[in-house]
């Protein structure tokens, strides 16, 4: 465990290794004290929705800058941190799966901690800090801006006949996960965003929410029974692979229903 | 399993149930004959602690009173005579689990093992089988996050690890009646996804029984399975280790369902076969160490799929296992 006063400096000195301008936001690359690679987000605004029930109405959203993980967490890092990796397709540089929301979370507080910033959740009532220093899960709108990367079609790269080249999907899967970052990333240099594993966000689901969601950094609803999952997986169609698209989960913490078909990455605040 | 009349009953509301018209309701009358008691965790002034209560609930006996620790998932010797069971202790992320055995009234309580859990006892009661939390970073309360399989000696007092090195991720063990193998649920851990197996007790192989669902617990003669293939839903069939999988699809027959907002969670049989104890209540969460307000403790009369609740305080009741001998 780290010093936490060495990593509080650790984490302000993050590496700059990258800086690119595209769709007219400037991104950059930076590595953590752990690590691990992620990407400045730099805030806007976007269209959030798609033509499907659940995904409409298409609606204005903004969200403030933020960081958010280049690769989907992968069983590596989960073993950095000395937790108990679920993943039914083992691989270090694979995606962790049959996570619940729950350990996911757990996963982001202990990210925090090893890297001397505070933990956004609580771990009793599962209720996220957002304006704690620490990792979390994206929300929504977040996972939808970073995933559009300023695109405005259905999908980040344009024509879906290029779908093959930017997700491991049910037509290309090797037979489960892949390695992360095997695909061709987004504009914002983001891999992984469509398939391999659909990605937990910390929102929860509801098919409503869209038509009374707040327009800036909405939260999601209150309360539910399911979690918001983005991107589509390994074992999806094509036709669920696209910026909009919306799935649910409700494995919450239950060892019986989890699916290795998800998994997550981390986002944290960017401080203005 | 010709001779158990399996009813597969549809639950409609918690404590109710739909039966034949020509079957009158279940009493805790009906459970006087019982002579088996059965242990249980049970939530109350703030802690798990570990209750003995007769099956018709005439009687029943606090074993534990500890403040700040939490005494759950008790296990009873084929003698009825100790108790394995968890002590959870701290709070949060510096939470721990250990193993511990007392007297089956309460007396005697000894540590056995540190960072241990999901244990059984083998069917001659000299060794405990049980597996160790995985992460030394953090405690984890989900049932699947352990490493190894160990086994403690009655007779010695030694610890040592089961012969093969590689079994990761199990939970639920339960001691075949013939000494020859152990039953648990994996998650994430051998090549598996999410399944249920049977590993040799002192040899390295394992396979995998031909069930889906959790928690697996064998009848007293070892010729049936129990188990929950859903949270709201149990199964038992035949099983025969003499071809693999040990458990055929055609023998799988449905002894009980709750709707949706309810659950059942891990059965117990009792020693003349004759019934299941189980745990059910409202959408919670049952595992170890979990909270679980409305959970009671009931009975299932196998030959008639009739059940009663045996506790009604709802205090996180949970885990029940009969004691084997009077």
């Amino acid at each position: 465990m780290l010093n936490r006063q060495t990593a509080v400096v650790a984490a302000l000195l993050l590496l700059f290794t990258m800086c690119s301008k595209e769709n007219g936001k400037t991104v950059r690359e930076i590595r953590t004290k752990s690590g691990i690679e992620m990407v400045f987000i730099p805030g806007g605004e976007f269209m959030m929705g798609g033509d499907r029930p659940g995904e409409t109405p298409v609606h204005r959203v903004g969200v403030d800058s933020f960081y958010i993980d280049k690769y989907e967490v992968t069983q590596q890092m989960y073993r950095m941190l000395d937790l108990s990796n679920p993943s039914h397709f083992k691989g270090e540089k694979k995606p962790v799966e049959q996570v619940a929301w729950m350990n996911a979370a757990i996963y982001c507080n202990e990210r925090s901690i090893e890297e001397g910033l505070d933990p956004c959740y609580d771990e009793n009532s599962w209720s996220c800090n957002y304006s704690a220093s620490g990792y979390r899960l994206p929300s929504e709108a977040e996972w939808e801006y970073a995933a559009r990367a300023g695109s405005q079609g259905k999908y980040f790269f344009g024509d879906v006949k290029n779908i093959k080249n930017y997700a491991v999907f049910s037509q290309n899967t090797p037979g489960g996960t892949d390695n992360v970052g095997t695909k061709k990333p987004n504009a914002w240099g983001l891999y992984d965003m469509y398939g391999n594993v659909a990605e937990w966000c910390n929102d929860f689901y509801s098919t409503v929410y869209y038509s009374r969601s707040s327009d800036f950094n909405p939260k999601g609803p209150r309360e539910g029974s399911a979690r918001v999952t983005r991107g589509g997986s390994w074992n999806d169609p094509e036709a669920v692979i696209y910026s909009g698209s919306r799935g649910f989960d409700e494995s919450f913490n239950d060892a019986c229903i989890l699916k290795d078909t998800i998994g997550f990455r981390c986002v944290r605040r960017a401080d203005k | 399993m010709k001779k158990l009349l399996i009813l597969f009953l549809i639950l409609p509301v918690f404590g109710r149930m739909q039966l034949p018209a020509d079957q009158k309701a279940l009493t805790l009358a009906d459970f006087s004959s019982i002579s088996h008691k059965i242990v249980y965790e049970s939530f109350r002034n703030g802690s798990y602690d570990l209750y003995i209560t007769s099956a018709d609930a005439s009687w029943r006996r606090q074993l534990t009173d500890t403040k700040n620790m939490h005494e759950m998932y008790p296990k009873v010797s084929p003698d009825g005579k100790l108790i394995a069971f968890s002590v959870d202790t701290g709070e949060g992320r510096a939470r721990r689990r250990d193993l511990y055995l007392m007297k089956i009234d309460g007396s005697g309580r000894k540590l056995l093992s540190r960072d241990s859990r999901e244990h059984c006892w083998s069917p001659d009661g000299r060794y405990i089988a049980f597996v160790k939390s995985e992460s030394a970073r953090r405690f984890s309360g989900e049932s699947w996050a352990t490493k190894g399989l160990f086994f403690y000696d009655m007779q010695s007092g030694q610890v040592t690890e089961h012969a093969n090195k590689k079994l990761e991720h199990l939970y639920n063990l339960c001691w075949s009646p013939d000494g020859k193998y152990i039953t648990a649920t994996v998650l994430g851990g051998m090549g598996f996804r999410h399944t249920d197996i049977a590993i040799e007790a002192w040899g390295t192989k394992y396979f995998q029984l031909g069930i889906v669902g959790c928690r697996p617990e064998f009848s007293p003669d070892g010729k049936k399975i129990g188990w929950g293939q859903s949270d709201r839903d149990f199964r038992i069939a035949k099983i025969d280790f003499s071809r693999r999988p040990p458990v055929s699809q055609k023998d799988i027959v449905g002894i009980i369902q709750v709707t949706k907002g309810y659950e059942v969670y891990h059965l117990d049989w009792s020693p003349d076969g004759r019934y299941i104890a189980f745990s059910c209540g409202p959408d919670g969460e049952q595992a170890v160490g979990g909270m679980a307000p409305g959970w009671n403790i009931c009975i299932l009369e196998l030959s008639t799929g009739r059940w009663l609740n045996i506790t009604w305080d709802g205090n996180h009741n949970k885990e029940p296992d009969w004691v084997p001998l009077n």
